[in-house]
């Protein structure tokens, strides 16, 4: 069966076509779930949350653009109303910091667990801005308006999440070459 | 080896491909929040049968209060009548044409007159007064003409009735000169009956006579006519010279000498006076009918909805032989649309619409196989008008009746079982014939008629115990284009002259819906159409 007539029979609310359009996606939204949740289980909640909103949904979908973006937009929405009402602190004067942040890495020196588990360490709101900014490529205005912050805000707080990040990974590479030492 | 680069472009990098698969629990969880949710959905139609017991609840306390407000009405109308006529009187005055309406609504009034003389205390304006006068003049003198006519002829001309535009007018003379003559007679003045008239002009008679006979002859030309006419009969003179009097008096209610000739008149007549105002309240109902008549809103559009029932008079499947003796159990599902309606007359109107009509029918007791991990093999021989979908994830169904106990592995005896959920939905474009048998308020027709059903919709489902549903294919057996006949009965009530809310139990057979059933297949729907109508 065709995507499509997938689309068309989980409109009819078959569970069968349901189940196929699930086992299709899963693992790419999951992925999603867990940069954009704060654990492995609020992970699991939040793509669970995500797929009954699809299925709900998916009578709005009109075959216009793609099905797996639209997959994704929702998922990412159920993330960010899950943490966008999550208030932060902003610390940092957000004038002092902006610009890239980069660092000095070997690719094979880097674990993804270790990589997935520091962005989900993250204050929410950083977390949400990192990702949408750095990994989903949503431009700070959008991110304003998808978490109802200044466009300064968002900048900020991706400043601030790339130092956090700095910081971890290279505390992680001290660690390393202890360890190896 | 190592290389600068930015977080961003790191994480990016790193997590491009990164894909992780969730527990098996998620889609479990999934599973149950949609499943949850068709339960729901499945709850709502039995709260809207609750709202259609409630509409015939509220029909049935419609209709006896309406019973118990019309008797109440019955007694009311004399009075409103008797002050119609005070207002057709004072609206035509100025009317040179004498046309019969105005002389029936002048000899009715002039009737008045004489009974409730100046009860009618609105004839401020002589001039307007003048002109009744004259009218009344006239018109009593036609008006003894008549009451004249039906003394010789002694029986009313009820035959005249609903021929024309001038009849009923007629009619109202003589119901009213009738009443007038019966009602004299009940008088305790039991003259002969030519001399109904005559016996209470002879109170009066004397000198007014003569006044009032000048002042008629001063009047119009046609009213000589009418007198010359009239004095061919010395009584119908008398009688004319009496009313003429009457209306002099009531025009110019100076206290002298005819006063009290009137007033002894009047004792005599208020004595009549209900029996003659009920004639009167007859007449005035069949104008008033007529009217009605006339005004009838010929077209009307109700958009509706109902809950349909789905079900099959004889033991059949549309399915398969083999679930002939299944349990079938007939889904609600709803039915909306809009219909159109033109009335040929008051009682019979002819009606057509176009509705969207989804009918489900769930056959239980069977056992599904999913192919690629069930353990019975596909059957050369699938279910029979059904075009089954191929391919991975396919089914196969089993009416539990095929398997003996005895015969069959015991694994298939702990397998729960399933049903199919058969959805059909059609277009209906129905064609009726709507016959009132209770006209007021509430009212109560009958409708039949038939309706042409255009597929649109034919969805097999296997249904598992679990509540999960998976296509099976769509019947290979159902028409593009079948019939039903209608039959069934409605109330309705009238809020307004426009507005009406209907109630219409209706019940179809489905006549060629099916083209190879199994077993004793007859089905039919039953739907209680619920909508508003408007007139115009």
């Amino acid at each position: 069966m065709s995507l499509e007539q997938l689309i068309e029979q989980c409109k009819k609310n078959d569970t069968q076509a349901q189940s196929q359009i699930y086992k299709l996606f899963a693992s790419k939204l999951f992925s999603i779930c867990l940069k954009y949740s704060r654990n492995y289980a609020e992970a699991e909640d939040n793509l669970q949350d995500a797929y009954v909103t699809i299925f709900k949904k998916i009578d709005q979908f009109k075959g216009k653009g793609s099905f797996e973006g639209w997959l994704k937009r929702i998922t990412i929405n159920t993330a960010l109303q899950r943490y966008r009402s999550v208030g932060v602190y902003d610390i940092i004067n957000e004038d002092q910091i902006e610009g890239s942040v980069s660092i000095e890495i070997d690719d094979d020196e880097m674990n993804l667990d270790f990589l997935l588990k520091i962005i989900q360490e993250l204050p929410d709101r950083y977390r949400l801005v990192f990702n949408l900014y750095a990994l989903d490529d949503y431009s700070h205005k959008e991110i304003s308006k998808m978490l109802d912050i200044s466009v300064g805000t968002s900048k900020s707080n991706l400043a601030r999440a790339r130092l956090i990040l700095k910081d971890k990974i290279e505390e992680y590479k001290a660690n390393l070459n202890s360890q190896s030492l | 080896m190592k290389e600068k680069k930015t977080i961003d472009k790191l994480f990016k990098e790193q997590l491009k491909d990164f894909e992780a698969t969730p527990s098996d629990a998620v889609w479990e969880q999934i599973e149950k929040e949609l499943h949850q949710d068709e339960r729901k959905k499945r709850r709502v139609i039995p709260i809207w049968w609750k709202f259609a017991g409630i509409a015939a609840g509220l029909a049935l306390i419609f209709t006896i209060a309406n019973l118990m407000l019309n008797s109440s009405d019955n007694e009311n109308h004399p009075t409103n009548i008797i002050v119609d006529d005070a207002n057709t009187k004072q609206n035509n005055p100025k009317n040179g044409n004498l046309d019969l309406e105005n002389q029936n609504s002048n000899n009715l009034s002039s009737e008045n007159n004489d009974l409730q003389s100046v009860a009618n205390s609105a004839n401020d304006d002589l001039e307007d007064n003048q002109a009744t006068k004259d009218k009344n003049n006239q018109n009593s003198l036609t008006n003894n003409d008549n009451s004249e006519d039906q003394i010789v002829a002694t029986n009313p001309n009820t035959k005249l009735q609903g021929d024309d535009n001038k009849t009923p007018n007629y009619s109202t003379n003589n119901a009213k000169d009738e009443s007038y003559d019966s009602a004299q007679k009940l008088t305790k003045n039991p003259k002969t009956s030519g001399s109904n008239a005559v016996a209470q002009s002879n109170k009066n008679s004397s000198s007014s006579n003569t006044k009032s006979e000048n002042g008629a002859i001063l009047k119009s030309p046609t009213e000589m006519d009418a007198l010359i006419q009239n004095t061919k009969d010395s009584k119908t003179a008398v009688t004319n010279n009496h009313s003429e009097k009457d209306t002099t008096d009531i025009n110019n209610p100076k206290p002298d000498s005819q006063s009290t000739t009137d007033d002894n008149q009047q004792d005599s007549i208020t004595e009549d006076s209900n029996a003659i105002e009920n004639a009167i309240a007859e007449a005035e109902n069949t104008n008033e009918k007529e009217k009605e008549e006339e005004k009838l809103n010929r077209w009307s559009v109700s958009p509706n909805v109902a809950p349909v029932y789905f079900s099959s008079l004889g033991e059949g499947s549309s399915i398969d032989d083999q679930f002939v003796k299944n349990n079938k159990q007939a889904e609600i599902n709803m039915s909306y649309g809009v219909s159109g309606s033109y009335a040929i007359n008051k009682k019979l109107k002819i009606r057509a619409g176009i509705n969207r009509v989804n009918l489900g029918q769930t056959t239980n007791d069977v056992l599904i196989f999913e192919n690629n991990s069930g353990p019975v093999a596909r059957t050369s021989s699938p279910l029979s008008n059904i075009n089954m979908v191929q391919g991975v994830g396919s089914h196969s169904v089993y009416s539990v009746n095929n398997f003996k106990f005895d015969s069959a592995p015991t694994s298939l005896f702990t397998l729960e079982h399933g049903s199919i959920d058969q959805q059909l939905g059609f277009i209906e474009v129905p064609i009726e014939i709507e016959y009132g048998l209770i006209e007021r308020k509430l009212g109560v027709n009958l409708i039949g008629g038939f309706s042409t059903l255009f597929l649109n919709n034919n969805d097999v489902y296997a249904v598992f115990n679990s509540g999960e549903r998976a296509r099976l294919g769509d019947a290979s057996n159902v028409r593009d284009v079948s019939y039903s006949a209608n039959f069934g009965v409605g109330l309705d009530y009238n809020f307004s002259k426009q507005w009406q809310f209907n109630l219409e139990p209706t019940f179809k057979y489905q006549i060629n819906t099916f083209n190879n059933a199994s077993g004793n297949f007859q089905p039919f729907f039953i739907g209680v159409y619920t909508g508003l109508s408007y007139k115009f």
